[in-house]
């Protein structure tokens, strides 16, 4: 009897001590999206192994908001990933009670697992701000470009809904510098009556313009940040296909209604057919209804009957 | 002689809650063996792992009623059924009988209780259990740094609140099977119908309570005695909830005396053995 107790005491020992050895997924996901801030006033933090440095101060006439103005007086604005879970907390909060007293942070820059800088908002002395920190390895060249920026590349922002993980995904792709080229080339010739268009009413009559379009975004190269200058890119389908682009500023978008209540234009430029392939290709690898992007498979009949019962099912 | 009372029904409990005791532990040994095969991940692992969750909640429920209708039936038949003809003749009093009965039920419910938490932690051992404890300490810590020495107090009076209020519902329980075997027939019918009438009666109370509140609000006198209070609880929480911990724990042990004492005294003088 006894012999068969210590057998079981033992046996049971070894499957303790296995179980002990095993990990859990969600924790290991929970200590994936906790960092931690390493000193009392915050200045610094480690996340996923990096140590970020605050540069907050370095961003001249910063108002606590998500814009800042450069050295020459350009507004630019953080491209910030949405939230993706992750928390920053004092270095002796446990993993498991980051969402009760982390920071919640977005990132910029770098990809999803390293990003180049995070953006923590925080509630200090009775008001929310925002605070920026940079990889550690990487404080002088956005210190740099901070003073100076670069703005020269474009973005597509392909964010949307993931239905296979039920989640938003943000996502941004940078365009091939032979997209800028064009885009360059095309909003640097002057208005040619034969050609361009005034305003997009008038493209869409004159031409047969489909509803496939792309707004591209003006960045740095490394995505951190736009002075929001935007371009529209729309294709025809009429029987000789023609792209048109259009650009706008933050102040004067092609779509705003001015003052005075009128539509506010922009010139649709013609691009030039040697230039169309580029646009082509771009086209043909993203899908219809460029603007909005879904990820993963969608019952788009269901999402009709749900909404409008009456209805006879989704028009897609 | 009490000690040999407890002994026998400690011995009779165990061997019955015993064996539901230990599965409850085997189960929760079963819900961490299948989280080792959680990186193989799917959809198999993910049905396997929320039943055994599932399967872990139903014993930890189970184990938790079994003791409470243990204790019931064991109070029931050692002294009101044809095994209460031995134990009358015992060299007891009658308030020992109920004191027995009713020190060992809460000694299996404490146990259980421990029970369910040592399988809790049996199914969280490693990582996870250690980041729980952690959490756990830090809570604790931020709670003692904000209160100090009234955490201790509080967890102190809410620990007796819960063994009062714990052994206020058994003796109530003890009551309406006391006054259920004054008739000669249908007993445990009457021992419920007892039972329900203590609930309604409170909920009754209760209303009444509330409605007279409702009504008294606008009478100035009440109104202005209903905003002092307001105005102390608000001005010292801390005291108004050992206030209201150390005199929920009276007004319980209060009706849990009563419950004793009608049960003493029907055991005493109007004992009825079928």
């Amino acid at each position: 009897m006894k012999k068969n107790l210590r057998i079981g005491i033992v046996i049971a020992a070894v499957v303790m001590s296995m179980m002990m050895l095993c990990s859990c997924k969600a924790l290991d996901e929970a200590k994936h999206n906790h960092g931690i801030y390493l000193d009392e006033r915050k200045e610094s933090l480690e996340f996923r192994g990096v140590r970020y440095m605050e540069i907050t101060s370095d961003l001249s006439s910063y108002d606590g908001t998500v814009t800042f103005e450069t050295e020459d007086g350009t507004k630019l604005d953080f491209l910030q990933s949405g939230w993706g879970g992750a928390y920053i907390t004092e270095a002796d909060v446990p993993v498991l009670l980051k969402d009760s007293y982390g920071d919640v942070i977005n990132t910029i820059g770098g990809d999803d697992e390293n990003p180049m800088i995070i953006g923590i908002n925080r509630y200090e002395n009775n008001k929310y701000s925002d605070h920026y920190y940079c990889r550690e390895d990487k404080v002088e060249e956005v210190r740099a470009a901070l003073k100076h920026p670069q703005i020269d590349a474009y973005y597509l922002d392909t964010s949307g809904w993931d239905y296979e993980t039920d989640s938003y995904v943000s996502r941004r792709e940078l365009m091939d510098p032979q997209v800028k080229e064009v885009i360059d080339r095309t909003a640097a010739k002057a208005y040619d009556a034969k050609t361009d268009y005034m305003d997009y009413d008038e493209l869409v009559d004159s031409e047969d313009v489909s509803e496939e379009f792309f707004s591209l975004k003006s960045c740095d190269s490394e995505l951190l940040f736009t002075d929001n200058t935007e371009v529209q890119i729309v294709r025809t389908t009429g029987k000789h296909r023609k792209y048109f682009i259009a650009l706008s500023s933050a102040t004067d978008t092609y779509w705003n209604y001015n003052d005075e209540g009128a539509l506010a234009t922009g010139i649709w430029h013609l691009v030039d057919e040697k230039d169309a392939a580029v646009l082509e290709e771009l086209f043909n690898r993203y899908s219809v209804h460029a603007d909005q992007f879904y990820f993963g498979e969608y019952d788009y009949d269901s999402f009709y009957e749900e909404d409008y019962p009456e209805s006879e099912g989704s028009e897609f | 002689m009490v000690r040999k009372l407890i002994k026998y029904d400690f011995v009779s409990f165990l061997r019955l809650l015993l064996p539901v005791q230990l599965i409850v532990i085997g189960i929760a040994g079963v819900n961490r063996i299948v989280q080792i095969f959680e990186k193989g991940g799917g959809p198999a692992y993910s049905i396997v792992f929320v039943s055994s969750i599932v399967l872990l909640s139903v014993a930890c429920v189970v184990a938790l009623v079994m003791c409470f209708v243990i204790g019931i039936v064991r109070f029931y038949q050692g002294l009101y059924s044809k095994e209460g003809y031995l134990s009358h003749t015992l060299p007891v009093t009658a308030a020992q009988h109920l004191w027995s009965k009713l020190i060992v039920t809460m000694i299996f419910e404490i146990g259980t209780v421990f029970t369910i938490f040592l399988a809790v932690n049996v199914a969280t051992i490693g990582e996870v259990g250690a980041e729980l404890y952690k959490a756990l300490g830090y809570l604790l810590g931020q709670a003692f740094s904000y209160l100090h020495g009234h955490l201790i107090l509080f967890i102190v009076e809410g620990v007796v609140m819960l063994l009062v209020a714990t052994a206020s519902s058994f003796l109530r329980i003890y009551f309406c099977i006391s006054i259920g075997q004054l008739v000669n027939r249908k007993k445990i019918l009457l021992a419920f119908g007892i039972y329900f009438g203590i609930y309604m009666l409170g909920q009754i109370f209760a209303t009444i309570l509330i409605i007279l509140g409702m009504v008294l609000a606008n009478n100035e006198p009440w109104m202005h005695l209903a905003e002092s209070i307001g105005n102390w609880v608000v001005a010292h929480p801390v005291a108004s909830l050992h206030t209201g911990l150390i005199s929920g724990t009276l007004i319980t042990a209060v009706f849990g005396l009563v419950y004793f004492l009608v049960s003493r005294a029907i055991m005493t003088r109007r004992l009825n053995l079928s």
